[in-house]
């Protein structure tokens, strides 16, 4: 527990956030591949930290950032699927894929490029067991060593680095030529 | 691609490209500042975890204070009464009749004859 007065605490929660915001919503976005979903899912984790665990040591709030975060991705999904088990869900499901947001570019062969590679590697992730993709994601794209993906996660170091070696050999054949899964071609 | 490393980097430039436009920004820091505002909120509402015990706990003894003498008295009508209730009710015999009793057995000792 950290006894900084509010308004130190405040600053320093908004500068944790401000660092963080993009990065999760990269990830998010790369696990639900729906952008308002994306936000949705950072929206709630930022609240849940500052709400339960904003008195915490800073240095903790990273760990529990992306726990919160990946389990309320796993949740997603776990809904999703139980939707689609409902008779007429299809007719409400709204469609999964959208557009990846991208930076605007004054090139918009530029931008259709990028935005083409993102859209390529959500699919070649969505290919990918849930839990492969998060271990795979904090692991290369938030750069967590093994034990903090395995604290962030809530298992064990050993199936980490399964889970991170199957998911790397996984995208490696996906991605292989031109990057289009070749279930897609 | 030829290694892991190529991998994880095609991975980590591809994700890079993929960034909030503006309103998703907006969107952001709005989430940002209410999460903020629910630091503060955090800190005065949540209680704390043995109070939270505590408050359970003596809710459970208030509930056992009220239901248990409740349980424990005697009822107020007994299973004579209960009998009697039963019969007047299969006895066929309209229910104004036993509420004008009274009057009847005044009409017997006063009435004419």
């Amino acid at each position: 527990m950290d006894r900084h007065p509010l308004s130190e605490r405040r600053r320093r929660l908004d500068a944790f956030l401000a660092a963080q915001q993009t990065r999760a919503y990269s990830l998010a976005h790369a696990m639900t591949r729906n952008p308002d979903d994306a936000l949705d899912l950072v929206q709630d984790s930022m609240l849940r930290l500052a709400r339960h665990y904003g008195e915490r040591r800073e240095e903790e709030w990273t760990l529990l950032f992306y726990r919160i975060l990946n389990n309320r991705i796993r949740d997603f999904h776990r809904r999703r699927t139980l939707w689609r088990w409902l008779p007429f869900s299809e007719a409400l499901d709204g469609p999964e894929e959208h557009p990846a947001a991208g930076t605007s570019s004054d090139d918009p062969q530029r931008q259709a490029q990028q935005d083409g590679e993102v859209k390529r590697i959500h699919q070649a992730l969505a290919r990918l067991p849930l839990r492969q993709q998060q271990v795979f994601l904090l692991r290369a794209w938030q750069e967590f060593s093994t034990a903090e993906t395995a604290a962030a996660l809530g298992i064990a170091e050993t199936s980490v680095k399964t889970h991170y070696r199957r998911a790397i050999s996984r995208l490696r054949q996906l991605l292989n030529t031109d990057g289009v899964p070749d279930e897609d071609r | 691609m030829k290694t892991d490393e190529d991998v994880i980097q095609r991975l980590r430039e591809g994700l890079a490209q993929d960034r909030p436009d503006a309103l998703q920004h907006q969107r952001l820091q709005r989430a940002r500042l209410e999460a903020l505002d629910a630091l503060e909120h955090g800190r005065r509402a949540t209680p704390r975890p043995w109070l939270r015990l505590g408050l359970a706990a003596a809710g459970i003894a208030a509930l056992a204070l009220l239901l248990v003498p409740a349980l424990r008295a005697p009822s107020a009508i007994g299973p004579e009464d209960a009998v009697d209730g039963f019969e007047i009710a299969s006895s066929g015999v309209p229910l104004e009749f036993y509420e004008d009793l009274e009057f009847y057995a005044w009409l017997e000792q006063n009435g004419p004859g």
